[in-house]
Formats: structure tokens, C-alpha cells, sequence
């Protein structure tokens, strides 16, 4: 932006030539009286006052705002501290469609938001408060009445926000499509019933979000099953679920979302430690479409799941079951049959897990690109030479995590010295791998990233260098 | 390039302390490579043990990732309040004279996020390492504090008579003795609920009051001459024990054995110093339970005497000699009656007179027979030239005194 506000100056003084000329003269003649400093300020402050200056005339207003509505929010207060003509174009509602005040500031009151959201108004689609812990419902509350027209709100960490900002919500934002209340620990049932527009108290005010396709709720406690049934009956083209470490959502909500809703996509639901296979089993028969699941810590989930995601879910390219201990091969060989598209695994924990899946993953899943068996202690040298002669080995993996993986020796490394791909790989803490192993890997593949506890290899010492100098001494010498 | 082992090192002693929260004790191990691809964390039976080469590339993490944040770096991610408190912890295990680190902690406790008696407990463990650490005893000081205005507090809830709790105590410290008979006072319909926090919040923090007395015996046991942990310990007698007189006694009783076990540490000898000085100050009280305070020097004289003549050659033991041997000077049961004399008759210059003339003979001869019984135990003793000089100087001492009345 300080571009635009040099050229103005620049223009400036083009055009004041003549005028500057003058004043030059009469400068020179008072030098002794007037101070130096006087001499800019009165050309800059009349031009910014007549707003006459070139850019201003050359582009229209239009072409401004266009270009204004291309600043994010920190240059666009910069703008409008330019001119009187430049504050009133950037503070234009227009221009204000995406706020994002997390990189700019998380400590505003909610007055600011109340402002913000008057000269906004309509024009306003996205807004991220992500750790604004002091915004209260109030501002909140005015805001979702001013702004009618937004579609994203990112509010996580809004720690002060209650059921009452989602009461506005419902009844105002019938547009909105993405909602993001991440650890908002007052947030309950209720809450979920007003975006759905099925909450018993709701009037005929209430129009609910029916458009609502993205809801994260990730560590709202106090959510239970009957919330995200009202969900599933109110917003049927949700596609992206998260609400992770709610436990007290159990198999009927999940059931229930899956059921009603008809294009499920994305779900996460880590923590949920009530959840067993049923409702898994029930995803796997009505939601075709998953491409994302993440069942990390749901510690009661066993094959049968596995069987169901297997039947079920083609389309599944992120698995992330960290943690389910009960899961064993026989589970994952299921999966892996059909799944073909899988991108990416957590398996971390699953301690039952030996060779055999890695088998079954090397042999079917072409597409891996990240693949984690962090703590998964039985694997050996000889899963991870099946993983390193797969397909996906040689084309796509890009990440794996074998920390903690305490039977890995060296030749495993050597197994995966034909990974092409491979941008990053984790042994922490497998205590038979050892430098020289570590240094073989690197003479393959010269840009991976080995984390171990080795410290990280520094460039060779450039052994020229030294003897150069050595040398530039002798001939000072 | 930022070294990658940081975030896993500080996940690391994350999990250490998730797997076991009641570590007692940590130190540095002298492994200054790593020798094997293994976690630098070793924990056995509630000891940390790092190594080496681990704490420099953990504190530059943290440290950039904590100083990050405080300053309000766009650049550092948002970091949630458990977080920052990891980032406090490891940061102070390896440098607890980190002011900015103890001060974010204080900021958690006053937001809640932190409990009083976790901070204690870790303030205890990063004592085991760095005895001699005056930022953490000045954060535990701060912590006690909390926890007093919170007593109280809580006990005004219950019952509004703590208001003439002030007005007894001239130096504005909390008796807690009256807390106690406060609560026990009045028992009636003040409301249950608030009447057993208050409870539970005197039980507390008498408990803490207990531990603390631990913490510092150990820190004092870790590093010879620690100023910092006897004048802490000072401090919370005055402050949270209101130098009661029981605490008093006890804690005589039970420095003695301490004492008798480390003789060349002056703070140790001058926690006693302070515990005699309190003593005298409540001689009222203290003839109540029929002791006389006079009776308590003369038995720390003869204690002292004990232990110059079982262990020869520790000047701290001499000192302390010359400050009893002052102290009973200073206040002889003589001094005190002249003292109520001239006040009762003021004016009759002949009585105060007579008075000081006593005085002044009782002394010279008290410091003549302190010279005597010196005397006499150096013919006694085979002792040691260095014991010799010591014993020298304290004779000199003593003549000069002579002269000087």
C-alpha cells in the first residue's frame, strides 16, 4: 500500500511545480525566519483536503474500491488514514467482506465488533474471531442483526459466548454456511436446536441455518446426543462435522447424522469415548460419500468398524483411528481391500497392528501419502520393506512416523531408501537406529527430513575454505 | 533452520510429567551427545533425569516460543493457557531466575487457570535442583500471600467478625490462630457452604504452612549457607504462622538436632538467632507456659558451648556464641527491672543512678566469668591452631567489650 500513498505525494509534487517554485523563493527569502520544517506540509494538506490528487483523478471510484477490496484488514486501515477520500472508500462496507482479526489483534472489546459490524453491514461474508475471548453475546448478538448476509463466522475460543449468540444466529444468518465454535465451553444443546431451527421456544422469527454445511463444536463438553439430532433433523446439507472431545456425544447422534444428513463428508470425532461400532457401522451404511474420518482415542471401536468403513466408504482418503487399541490386522485387511483411495493413516497406538497391515496397505493403497505407526511396537523391519517396495512408496509417500517403534533397526532405512517421494520420516526413540543408519538414508534421498535425537546434520565444513585462507595468508606473507 | 528435536523435546517432558505428576526431583545427566536415538527423559521412581544435550535445544524452543507470545508476535501461533503453562514449566526447570516465565504463571493463577497448591508443588521440585533460586522463593512468597487474602476472604464471607482481626494485630499480619477461633466462634446459620470453604481453605493452608517448613529444610539440606531459604522460612513465620509462640518453641526444638548436624551454616545459626529474639519479644506469654526466656539463652549457651567443644574449628559457632553471649548481656532480668524503675520513678536521678551502677558491675563481671570459663576450657583442650585463633579473637572480643563498659 505504501506504494499508492507515494505516488500520491509524487503526483503532488508534479503538479504543484509551479506553485512549489514560488513558495521555494519565498522560502529562500525568509530563511533566517520561517523553520525548515514548515515547508511540505501546507501543499500535502491542501491537495488531501481537495482529494485532487492523480490517482485519485485518473482512476474512478469504482476501480478504487476494486482495488481496495483486494487489501486485507491491517493495509486497509493504513488506506484510511490517507485522505478523507481514501478513509470514506476503505472503510467502505464493500470492502470489509472478509475479516480476519486473528492476526491482527485477539484482545478487542466487543464494541469493536458492534462497530465493525454497523459500517459493514450486508457486505460482510466472513469473520474470524478466533480467541477474541473478551467478545460477549451482546456484541455478537447486534452483530448477527446488522449483518445479515454472513456465511463463514469463526468464533472458537470465544470462551464468553453463550446459547444466546446462537439464538441470533438462527434467527438472522439464514445464510451462513460455515460455523466454527471450538472450544466455547458454554455452548449446550440449545444451541445446535436454534441453528437448526427446531428449538421448542423458537418463533416464527426463527428461520434456523438451513444452508449449513460446515459446524466444528470440537470440545463444547456440554453438547450431548439430543443437540446433534436437532443438527442432523435441521440441516441436512451439512458435509463437515468436528466435535472432538465432546464425550458426552454418544451413538444416537452420530447414528442420527448419518441417517438424515445427505452428503456427509467430513467427520471427526476423537475423544468421543462413548461411541462404539454401531454408530460406525451405521456411517458405513448410509454416507457413501465420507472422505474424512477421524475416530482418534474412541478406544471401544473394534474391526467390526474397520469391516463397515471397508463396505461402505470408497471414497475414504483420511483415516485417523490414533489410539483405537483394539483394532487388529484382520480389520485393516478389510479396509484396505476396497478403500484404494486412502491418502492418509493415523494409526498411532494401535498397538495390535503387526506386519500384516502394513502388507495389506503396501499392496493396496496406492494414493498414501502419510502414513503414522507411532507406538505401534510390534512392527519390524520386514512390514516396513513391504511399505518401501509398494507402489505408493515409490509415488506418493511423502510422510511416515515410526516413532517409538522399538523393534525398527537400520534396515529399515535401507528399505526405504527408494522412496522418492518421501519428505519426512519420525524415529524418535527407536533405539536400534543409529547415526550411520541415518546417514545411509540421507546418501539416497538428500532432502528428507530425519527426526531423531541425533542432532540434525549441519553442512559439511567447506574444507576449501580453510586451506584458501591458509593460503591468502602465505601470500600476505 | 529451527532444530526439530524442539517441539518433540517439550512433547516429551509433556508426557514425563502426564505419566507421572508427583516427580519429586530432576536433574541434569552429563550426556553431552546423544548416544542412542532414545528419549534424553529418564524417569524412575518419581526422579527426572535429562540429558544434557537436551536442555539447550528445549530451551530454545520454548524460550522463543514463550517470548514469542508474550510479545505479541503475529508470527507465534496462538497459544492456549495449558500450553503457556508447559512453556512456563520447562522453561523454569532449567532457568527458574526466568522473571517473565514466574510472572505468566502468576498471571494464570489470578485468572484461575492455575491451582495454588500445583504452583507450590512445582515451585518444590524446581527447589530440589536450584536450592538457591531467590525468583522461586519470591514466587512462593507471592503464592502464600494468594492464599492468605483468599483465607481470609472466605472466612469474612462466612462470618463478618473477622474485621476486628486488624485491630489485633498491630503489624497487619493474619493471625491465624484467630482465624481458627473465629470459625470455631460462631458456628450458627452464616450459611454452611461458605463456612466450609473457609474451613477447608484455613485446613489448606495450613497444610501448605506445614510443607513449607519441608521445602525449606530441604532446600536449606541441598546448599550449605542458604540465605534464601532460612529468611524464607523467617518470613513465613511472621507472615503466615503470626510468630505464634508454639511454632516457636517447636521450631527451636526441632532446628537443634539440624543445627547440631551442620555447624558451619551461618543462616541456619541465625534462623536461631531470629527464633530467641521473637522469644524474648513475647516474655509475657512465655512466663504463662512458666518459661523464662533467660532460661532458653542460657540452654542455647550451653548448647553452643557443647558443640564448640565436640566440633573445634567453626567460626559460625563462635559468632553465634558472641551474639548469645550480647544477647544475655543485653537483656538480663537486671536490666529489665532497671528499666521498669526508672519509668515507674521518674525523676529520683538518685534510684536510676544506683540502678545503671548495678548494671554495669553485673556486666563486667558476666563478661569477666565468660573470659574465665573460656580461659579454663583452653587448658583443657588440645585443639587446633585455626580453633586457637578463633578462640583468640573471641577473648579479644570480650576484653574489648570490657573496656568498653
Amino acid at each position: 500500500m505504501n506504494n499508492h500513498n507515494h505516488n500520491n505525494h509524487y503526483s503532488n509534487h508534479t503538479k504543484h511545480k509551479s506553485e512549489e517554485k514560488s513558495r521555494r523563493k519565498r522560502r529562500s527569502n525568509s530563511k533566517n525566519g520561517a523553520p525548515p520544517c514548515s515547508f511540505d506540509w501546507t501543499s500535502i494538506s491542501q491537495s488531501t483536503y481537495e482529494d485532487d490528487a492523480l490517482i485519485n483523478k485518473k482512476l474512478p471510484k469504482e476501480l478504487l474500491l476494486r482495488i481496495f477490496s483486494y487489501l486485507d484488514v491491517v493495509s486497509l486501515c493504513r488506506c484510511a488514514q490517507v485522505s478523507k477520500y481514501w478513509n470514506m472508500l476503505a472503510l467502505d462496507g464493500s470492502n470489509w467482506q472478509n475479516i480476519d482479526l486473528f492476526d491482527f489483534q485477539t484482545d478487542i472489546e466487543g464494541r469493536v465488533v458492534e462497530y465493525m459490524s454497523q459500517r459493514c453491514g450486508g457486505f460482510l461474508k466472513s469473520l474470524s474471531l478466533k480467541g477474541c475471548q473478551s467478545i460477549t453475546d451482546t456484541a455478537l448478538q447486534n452483530f448477527a442483526q446488522q449483518c445479515r448476509h454472513i456465511e463463514t463466522l469463526i468464533l472458537s475460543k470465544c470462551t464468553s459466548i453463550t446459547d444466546l449468540t446462537c439464538e441470533s444466529l438462527g434467527k438472522y444468518s439464514s445464510k451462513l454456511r460455515k460455523l466454527d465454535l471450538t472450544s466455547c465451553p458454554e455452548i449446550t444443546d440449545a444451541s445446535l436446536k436454534y441453528l437448526s431451527n427446531t428449538s421448542p421456544t423458537s418463533t416464527g422469527q426463527n428461520r434456523g441455518c438451513p444452508l449449513l454445511s460446515y459446524l466444528d463444536i470440537s470440545w463444547c463438553n456440554k453438547i450431548t446426543n439430543d443437540g446433534v439430532i436437532a443438527l442432523a433433523q435441521g440441516c441436512p446439507k451439512l458435509n463437515t462435522f468436528f466435535c472432538r472431545g465432546c464425550s458426552q456425544i454418544g451413538n444416537d447422534g452420530i447414528e442420527m447424522l448419518a441417517t438424515c444428513v445427505e452428503n456427509l463428508m467430513k467427520l471427526n470425532i476423537q475423544h468421543c469415548q462413548s461411541i462404539t461400532d454401531e454408530a460406525i457401522i451405521k456411517l458405513g451404511q448410509k454416507c457413501p460419500g465420507l472422505t474424512l474420518l477421524c475416530a482418534s482415542m474412541c478406544n471401544r471401536l473394534t474391526d467390526a468398524s474397520l469391516v463397515a468403513l471397508g463396505k461402505g466408504c470408497l471414497e475414504l482418503r483420511t483415516l485417523e483411528v490414533s489410539g483405537c487399541t483394539l483394532l487388529t490386522d484382520s480389520g485393516f485387511q478389510e479396509l484396505t481391500r476396497n478403500c484404494h483411495k486412502l491418502e492418509k493413516m493415523d494409526l498411532e497406538d494401535c498397538i495390535q497392528i503387526t506386519d500384516a497391515t502394513l502388507g495389506h496397505i503396501a499392496s493396496h493403497c496406492h494414493q498414501l501419502n502419510a502414513l503414522s505407526l507411532s507406538h505401534c511396537e510390534l512392527i519390524t523391519d520386514e512390514g516396513i520393506r513391504q511399505i518401501g517396495s509398494s507402489i505408493c512408496a515409490a509415488e506418493n509417500l511423502r510422510i511416515l512416523e515410526l516413532d517409538n517403534c522399538p523393534l525398527i533397526t537400520d534396515a529399515a532405512l535401507e528399505h526405504l531408501q527408494g522412496c522418492r517421494a518421501l519428505q519426512r520420516i519420525e524415529i524418535y526413540d527407536c533405539q536400534l537406529i543409529t547415526r550411520a543408519g541415518i546417514r545411509r538414508l540421507r546418501n539416497h534421498l538428500q532432502d528428507i527430513l530425519v527426526h531423531a535425537y541425533f542432532a540434525p546434520v549441519t553442512p559439511p565444513p567447506s574444507v576449501g575454505g580453510g586451506r584458501q585462507r591458509y593460503c591468502k595468508c602465505c601470500a600476505i606473507l | 533452520m529451527a532444530d526439530s528435536r524442539g517441539p518433540r523435546l517439550f512433547a516429551d517432558l509433556n508426557n514425563v510429567f502426564k505419566r507421572d505428576p508427583n516427580i519429586d526431583e530432576y536433574d541434569i545427566l552429563p550426556v553431552l551427545e546423544p548416544t542412542h536415538n532414545r528419549s534424553p527423559f529418564l524417569l524412575q521412581e518419581h526422579k527426572l533425569g535429562v540429558e544434557a544435550w537436551a536442555v539447550k535445544v528445549l530451551m530454545k524452543y520454548v524460550a522463543t516460543r514463550l517470548i514469542g507470545w508474550r510479545s505479541q508476535n503475529p508470527l507465534v501461533k496462538f497459544i492456549d493457557p495449558t500450553e503457556v503453562l508447559n512453556l512456563t514449566r520447562a522453561l523454569i526447570l532449567f532457568n527458574p531466575d526466568n522473571y517473565t516465565a514466574w510472572n505468566v504463571r502468576k498471571e494464570l493463577v489470578e485468572s484461575g487457570f492455575l491451582n495454588i497448591a500445583d504452583d507450590l508443588q512445582f515451585g518444590a521440585l524446581v527447589l530440589s535442583k536450584h536450592p538457591k533460586s531467590a525468583e522461586t522463593f519470591i514466587h512462593r512468597r507471592w503464592l502464600f500471600q494468594q492464599l492468605l487474602d483468599h483465607c481470609l476472604s472466605s472466612s469474612l464471607d462466612s462470618n463478618g467478625s473477622v474485621a476486628a482481626v486488624p485491630e489485633n494485630n498491630a503489624d497487619s499480619s493474619i493471625s491465624m490462630d484467630l482465624i481458627d477461633v473465629d470459625i470455631v466462634a460462631s458456628p450458627e446459620n452464616d450459611g454452611l457452604l461458605s463456612m466450609d470453604q473457609s474451613l477447608e481453605c484455613s485446613r489448606l493452608f495450613k497444610l501448605h504452612t506445614q510443607l513449607e517448613m519441608r521445602v525449606c529444610a530441604r532446600a536449606a539440606e541441598r546448599y550449605q549457607c542458604n540465605y534464601h531459604a532460612w529468611s524464607h522460612r523467617i518470613w513465613i513465620i511472621q507472615h503466615c504462622l503470626n510468630c505464634s509462640l508454639q511454632v516457636l518453641l517447636s521450631e527451636m526444638k526441632e532446628t537443634e538436632a539440624w543445627n547440631s548436624t551442620h555447624i558451619s551454616d551461618h543462616s541456619g545459626f541465625h534462623y536461631r538467632q531470629f527464633l530467641l529474639t521473637e522469644l524474648h519479644k513475647r516474655q509475657e506469654k512465655l512466663s504463662l507456659l512458666s518459661i523464662s526466656p533467660g532460661q532458653l539463652v542460657h540452654r542455647e549457651m550451653a548448647y553452643v558451648c557443647d558443640l564448640i567443644r565436640s566440633y573445634p574449628g567453626h567460626e559460625t559457632l563462635w559468632y553465634h556464641r558472641r551474639f548469645l553471649f550480647c544477647f544475655m548481656l543485653n537483656t538480663h532480668p537486671l536490666d529489665q527491672d532497671t528499666k521498669l524503675s526508672c519509668k515507674s520513678s521518674n525523676g529520683f536521678s538518685v534510684y536510676r543512678d544506683q540502678g545503671e551502677e548495678a548494671l554495669k558491675r553485673h556486666k563486667t563481671f558476666l563478661i569477666a566469668q565468660e573470659l574465665e570459663s573460656v580461659n579454663t576450657k583452653q587448658k583443657l583442650e588440645s585443639s587446633s591452631k585455626y580453633n586457637h585463633m578463633l578462640l583468640g579473637k573471641y577473648v579479644h572480643w570480650l576484653q574489648t567489650l570490657l573496656t568498653s563498659t
